[in-house]
C-alpha cells in the first residue's frame, strides 16, 4: 500500500473506532453487578448490569434476587418487578415487626410496568420506571430512572416526569393515564421512618410467600436465607405472614382490611412516619380504635375532610373521611398523596365493607 | 462565495433574530429545572426567581438540604402560580433545618401553599399565599403551614382566601407570627398545640375568625401553652365560614375576632379588636363545641388566659345563627353579645381547696377599653350567667415569650 492508502486507512479507522465507541448499541451486560456507593448514580440503568441480555426482559443477573409481596402497594394498576441485590459477603438480619434492615451496600430495584392487556399477559409490557433504593454509607437514597419508548434502556432524571401510558385492564376496557414518575425527593415522602430515608417493602409479615423462581416454587424467607440474604431466619411456619387483601381465603376481611391499610397508608401514617402528626396511625400494630380513626375528627385534613366529620363512622363508609380521600382524584384531597392518580376501585370496596362491618355509633 | 458585505450583515441579522427568539422554556421544563436544583442543592444555596409569572402543575419538594434560602424579585413581581395543579397536594413541601422563603407569592395550589415539616429554623419574609378565584371551599385549606417545627418565624406576609387557615402554625414551638395581613380567609391566624408563641403586629380583617389559639385533642403533640397576642388590629372579621363541613375551623361563627379554645397561658394584650358580630374574643373549653373526643392525655378546658388593655368596639350586630356558638350568643344577646365571653369553664384539677385557683391559671380580665364581658356558666346551662368582672381582676405574671434565633 501506498504512504498515503496506509494513512487514509489508519485516519478512516481511527473515524470508526470513534463513531463505534459514542454508538448506544443493546451490549448485553457484560460481568457482574457493578455499583459504587461512594460516587453518584449512574446516569443509565444498564451500566449497573442488574440485568443480563435484553434490557426490557429484566432477567436478573447473578445474586439479583426478584421478590414479591403478599399485599402489594397499589400504584394506578401499575405491575411491579422486584429485585434485591446485596454485595457479596453482607445479609440482612431477620426480625419479624419492621423492615429488614438491609447492609451498606444494598440496593432494592423495583421496575412499574404495564402490560399491554391485563387479560393477555403475552401481548407484551411497557416498563414505566425503575426506582432503586441504594444503601449508601451514610443512608438510603432513591434514584427515579424512566424507560424510553424504544425499551433500550433508562435514564436517571431526578426530577421525575410524566408519560402518557394506555392498556387494557383485565376487564378488557381501554385506560389512560398521565403516568407520573415521583422526583427523588418524593422517594422520601413516603420512604421516611423518623425523618431516615427507609425501606418499606421487604418485611417478614409481607414476605413470607412462595416465588416460583424456576419452575419449583421456593418460600422466599427460605430463598433469601440460603441465598445468604438474611441471617437468623426461623422456618416460615413461625413467621408472621400478612393476609392477602384481595384472598378471602387468607384472612378475615378485618385482616385483609388491616393488611392493605398497612402497606398503602402506614408508611406515612404511624407514629414515625410524616403522616404521624395527624395522629390517624394505620400500621397493622395500632389497636387503639380512634387511632385507627373510628369516631376520630381530623386535625389538619383542610378540605380533604370533605363534608364529614369523622375518619371512619361505623357502618357508614359514605360518610367516612377515609373512603372519600381514597375516592377522590384530586390531588388536595386524595391518600395516599403521592404516587397514584387513579382511585383503586378493588381497595376503596374492600375498606368500605371493612367500615361497613364495624357497629357502635359516633356521638 | 464572493465577497459580499451586505450578504454578510443579513446572515448575522437572521442569525441574531432567530436567537433572540429562541423558544421559551415551557412549564414542564421549568417545573423540571427547578426541581432537579431542589434536589442538587447545597446546603446555603440560594435558589433565585426572576421577576415573573410561573407555572406549575406539580408540586415542588426540598428535603434534608440545610440553610437553604428561596427568593423571588418580590410578592408583587415573583409569582408561582399552582393553577391546574394535578400531581401533589402542596405548592412547596419542606423538610429541611433552616429554610427560608422570601419575596414571592404562592398562588392557586390545590392544597397547602407552603408545608414545612420537621424542620427547625424556619423563615417565611414578605411572602404572599393567595387563591385568585375568591373565597371558596375548594381552596386548600392553609396558606403557610409550618407543622412539628422549631425556630418559626412569618413576617410581613400576606395570606388570603384559604379555605382553613390563612397562617396555621401546628404542634411547633418558638414562633413569631410578626406584621402580617390575613384577610378572606376563614382563620386569619392560628396556632394550634403549639408552645411559646408571639403573635404581634398583625392585622387579621374580614376572615371568619381573625386570631385562633386552639388545643386540639387526638393529635401527637399534645396540651399548647404560653401564646401572646399582642399589638394586632383585629377588625370586622365577619366573612361568612367557607370551610369545608367536616373541620373544626367550620364551627367558627363568622364573627370571631379572638377565640381561645383549650389553651392554657394565654395573653391577649394592647389589642384592637372591633366589629365583630360574634363575639370580638372570647375564652372556650373544647367541650362546649360539643365535639366527642377520646385522649386521656388531652386537657379540654383553657386555664391561664388573661386578656388585659386591649382597646374593644361594636356596633349592634347579630352573631352568626348558622354556627351552635353564634346560635347561642344571639338567644342571649340578640344584637349585642358582650365583648368577652368567656364559657365559664373551668378545669377541677386546678381549683384548690377552698375553691381558690393559683394565680397563674386564673382568667384574667383587666383594664380593656369598652369591653362588656359575661360569664356564660356553661356549665350550670346559663342560670349562673353573671357579668361581674370584678372575680376577674387579677394579673397573671407575664409570658417570657419567643425568643428569635
Amino acid at each position: 500500500m501506498s504512504k498515503k492508502n496506509i494513512l487514509r486507512f489508519i485516519l478512516f479507522s481511527l473515524l470508526i473506532f470513534i463513531i463505534a465507541s459514542t454508538i448506544k448499541c443493546n451490549r448485553p451486560a457484560t460481568g457482574p453487578v457493578h455499583i459504587d456507593i461512594s460516587i453518584p448514580p449512574f446516569k443509565l440503568l444498564s451500566e449497573y448490569h442488574f440485568f443480563k441480555g435484553k434490557p426490557a426482559d429484566l432477567i436478573p443477573n447473578d445474586r439479583v434476587l426478584p421478590y414479591d409481596l403478599i399485599t402489594p402497594l397499589f400504584s394506578d394498576y401499575a405491575s411491579k418487578l422486584r429485585f434485591v441485590w446485596m454485595p457479596e459477603g453482607t445479609s440482612a438480619v431477620y426480625n419479624d415487626t419492621a423492615v429488614f434492615a438491609l447492609p451498606v451496600g444494598a440496593v432494592l430495584i423495583k421496575n412499574f410496568y404495564y402490560p399491554n392487556d391485563y387479560r393477555d399477559l403475552s401481548k407484551g409490557r411497557k416498563i414505566m420506571e425503575t426506582r432503586l433504593l441504594v444503601h449508601k454509607q451514610a443512608g438510603w437514597e432513591g434514584f427515579p430512572y424512566i424507560w424510553n419508548d424504544e425499551q433500550t434502556e433508562a435514564t436517571l432524571e431526578v426530577a421525575g416526569g410524566r408519560k402518557d401510558i394506555s392498556w387494557i385492564d383485565a376487564q378488557g376496557e381501554t385506560q389512560q393515564l398521565n403516568y407520573v414518575i415521583p422526583n427523588k425527593n418524593q422517594c422520601k415522602g413516603c420512604h421516611d421512618f423518623d425523618s431516615k430515608l427507609t425501606p418499606i417493602g421487604p418485611k417478614a409479615r409481607n414476605l413470607n410467600k412462595e416465588f416460583a423462581y424456576n419452575a419449583q416454587p421456593e418460600n422466599q424467607l427460605l430463598r433469601w436465607a440460603s441465598a445468604g440474604y438474611l441471617k437468623n431466619c426461623p422456618s416460615p411456619a413461625n413467621a408472621p405472614k400478612v393476609a392477602c387483601w384481595n384472598d378471602p381465603k387468607t384472612g378475615t376481611l378485618n385482616e385483609r382490611a388491616r393488611a392493605y391499610l398497612d402497606v398503602n397508608c402506614a408508611h406515612c401514617h404511624n407514629p414515625h412516619g410524616p403522616g404521624a402528626t395527624s395522629g390517624l396511625f394505620l400500621d397493622y400494630r395500632t389497636s387503639d380504635p380512634t387511632a385507627i380513626g373510628i369516631c376520630k375528627a381530623p386535625v389538619a385534613a383542610g378540605r380533604g375532610a370533605g363534608n364529614f366529620t369523622y375518619d371512619i363512622v361505623p357502618g357508614d363508609p359514605s360518610v367516612s373521611i377515609l373512603a372519600f380521600r381514597m375516592e377522590s382524584p384530586d390531588p388536595g384531597i386524595m391518600m395516599p398523596e403521592l404516587g397514584r392518580k387513579m382511585m383503586h376501585k378493588e381497595g376503596v370496596k374492600l375498606i368500605c365493607d371493612w367500615i361497613a362491618s364495624f357497629e357502635g355509633k359516633c356521638k | 462565495m464572493k465577497n459580499n458585505p451586505i450578504l454578510i450583515v443579513i446572515i448575522f441579522t437572521i442569525l441574531a433574530v432567530v436567537s433572540c427568539n429562541a423558544p421559551k422554556k415551557n412549564a414542564s421544563q421549568i417545573q423540571k429545572e427547578i426541581q432537579e436544583r431542589l434536589i442538587n442543592a447545597k446546603p446555603g444555596d440560594t435558589i433565585s426567581f426572576d421577576e415573573g409569572f410561573y407555572e406549575f402543575k406539580s408540586s415542588l419538594s426540598l428535603d434534608g438540604i440545610e440553610n437553604i434560602t428561596i427568593k423571588g424579585k418580590g410578592a408583587g413581581k415573583t409569582i408561582l402560580s399552582f393553577k391546574g395543579q394535578t400531581e401533589g397536594a402542596e405548592g412547596f413541601m419542606v423538610k429541611a433545618n433552616g429554610i427560608t422563603f422570601e419575596d414571592l407569592t404562592v398562588q392557586d395550589t390545590k392544597g397547602d401553599g407552603i408545608k414545612v415539616q420537621n424542620s427547625k429554623g424556619v423563615t417565611f419574609r414578605r411572602v404572599n399565599v393567595r387563591w385568585t378565584e375568591g373565597a371558596k371551599a375548594s381552596n386548600g385549606g392553609y396558606g403557610l403551614y409550618p407543622v412539628t417545627c422549631k425556630n418559626v418565624l412569618v413576617e410581613e406576609c400576606e395570606i388570603s382566601e384559604a379555605s382553613d387557615a390563612g397562617i396555621y402554625i401546628g404542634q411547633s414551638e418558638n414562633i413569631v407570627v410578626r406584621k402580617c395581613k390575613a384577610h378572606d380567609n376563614v382563620a386569619g391566624i392560628e396556632i394550634e398545640n403549639c408552645k411559646t408563641a408571639d403573635v404581634y403586629e398583625n392585622l387579621a380583617t374580614n376572615n371568619t375568625g381573625g386570631i385562633l389559639v386552639f388545643d386540639m385533642p387526638e393529635i401527637p403533640v399534645k396540651n399548647g401553652q404560653d401564646v401572646r397576642v399582642y399589638n394586632n388590629e383585629i377588625k370586622d372579621n365577619n366573612h361568612p365560614n367557607f370551610a369545608p363541613e367536616g373541620n373544626m375551623v367550620g364551627r367558627v361563627p363568622a364573627g370571631t375576632g379572638v377565640l381561645v379554645l383549650a389553651y392554657n397561658f394565654v395573653e391577649v394584650f394592647n389589642n384592637r379588636i372591633s366589629n365583630h358580630r360574634s363575639f370580638n374574643a372570647s375564652i372556650a373549653c373544647f367541650l362546649t363545641t360539643g365535639k366527642e373526643y377520646k385522649d386521656s392525655l388531652y386537657n379540654p378546658y383553657s386555664y391561664g388566659i388573661s386578656i388585659h388593655d386591649n382597646d374593644f368596639s361594636r356596633q349592634p350586630m347579630l352573631p352568626d345563627t348558622t354556627r351552635i356558638l353564634g346560635k347561642i350568643l344571639a338567644q342571649l344577646f340578640g344584637l349585642n353579645p358582650p365583648d368577652i365571653v368567656w364559657d365559664g369553664m373551668l378545669d377541677p384539677a386546678v381549683i384548690g381547696k377552698d375553691g381558690v385557683v393559683a394565680p397563674e391559671n386564673r382568667i384574667c380580665i383587666k383594664n380593656n377599653k369598652n369591653a362588656k364581658f359575661v360569664n356564660l356558666s356553661a356549665q350550670t346551662a346559663f342560670k349562673d350567667m353573671t357579668f361581674d368582672e370584678k372575680l376577674f381582676d387579677c394579673e397573671r405574671k407575664p409570658l417570657p415569650g419567643a425568643k428569635l434565633q
